[in-house]
């Protein structure tokens, strides 16, 4: 199925997770801000939340310094 | 007392001195935010942090050195209080966390500051005002390291009400080191950002 990941169009597999999407990325999960279709996703709900065709996915990955 | 605002833009201070801000962290970011949310005549500032001042924090966060071993929220305290006397200070000297969030980060606030140190912490806290404070304005920072010139240090605007000032990239450790100078040109863009948005300055 086709989704978008910050603005750009990925093929990925039928169900894919968000987790899945996140560690294709190679980015650490409790360092990454989701949101799915602009609905801002907890980091304990990656791993169940399941992506749909057209899906638009925005990641931010957080660096440590401050 | 001579009125401390007065070199302020025209009807600044007045709507400031109505304001409230919340400051997660008082470190590098946080200090020099309420620094100059204080100078810029802000009313209310909750600033939360548990740590205390050592030595190698000088060389970027707003504390002097007979302040060392003292709670960051204390000295903060201390410091903003002899800048204007008259600004409502709340320190809560405690660790923001994903369990505490919902209790600490107060409903009526104006805008939320993210100025954290660690990665962790400001996707748990951004995560949790996008969606339990999402109509509170929340400014982030991520890439505040090293020496790079200014021109790498933008401004984001991340889904929903939020900001993130940085180059997104630098990552503070041993091998990058931070300066005073690009801590503070991210925190007064971080404060600048939020004092427009006060104001009415910029669309939120």
């Amino acid at each position: 199925m086709k989704i978008k990941v910050n603005g750009k169009i990925i093929e990925t597999k039928d169900g894919e997770t968000l987790s899945a999407i996140i560690a294709e990325k190679k980015l650490d999960e409790s360092k990454v801000l989701a949101s799915v279709n602009k609905a801002i996703i907890k980091v304990e709900n990656f791993s169940k939340t399941i992506l749909s065709e057209a899906d638009e996915v925005e990641l931010f990955s957080f660096v440590s310094g401050g | 007392m001579d009125n401390i605002f007065s070199a302020n833009p025209p009807g600044a201070t007045e709507i400031l001195k109505g304001k409230t801000v919340f400051v997660a962290g008082a470190g590098g970011l946080g200090s020099n935010v309420c620094v100059m949310l204080a100078r810029a005549g802000i009313g209310h500032i909750t600033v939360i942090d548990f740590d205390c001042i050592e030595a190698s924090n000088l060389n970027r966060q707003q504390y002097f050195i007979d302040q060392i071993g003292t709670a960051k929220v204390i000295a903060l305290r201390e410091n903003l209080l002899r800048i204007n006397p008259e600004l409502n200070i709340e320190t809560i000297e405690e660790k923001l966390t994903a369990d505490n969030c919902a209790e600490l980060v107060p409903e009526n606030t104006d805008l939320i500051f993210e100025c954290f140190d660690r990665a962790e912490a400001k996707a748990m806290l951004t995560s949790f005002a996008l969606s339990e404070r999402s109509n509170i304005p929340t400014i982030a920072v991520s890439g505040v390291a090293g020496l790079g010139s200014c021109k790498d240090i933008t401004t984001s605007k991340g889904p929903g009400n939020l900001y993130i000032v940085g180059d997104g990239t630098s990552e503070m450790n041993a091998e990058t080191g931070t300066i005073s100078s690009r801590v503070s040109q991210v925190s007064a863009i971080q404060t600048h950002i939020g004092i427009r948005i006060l104001l009415g300055l910029e669309l939120s």
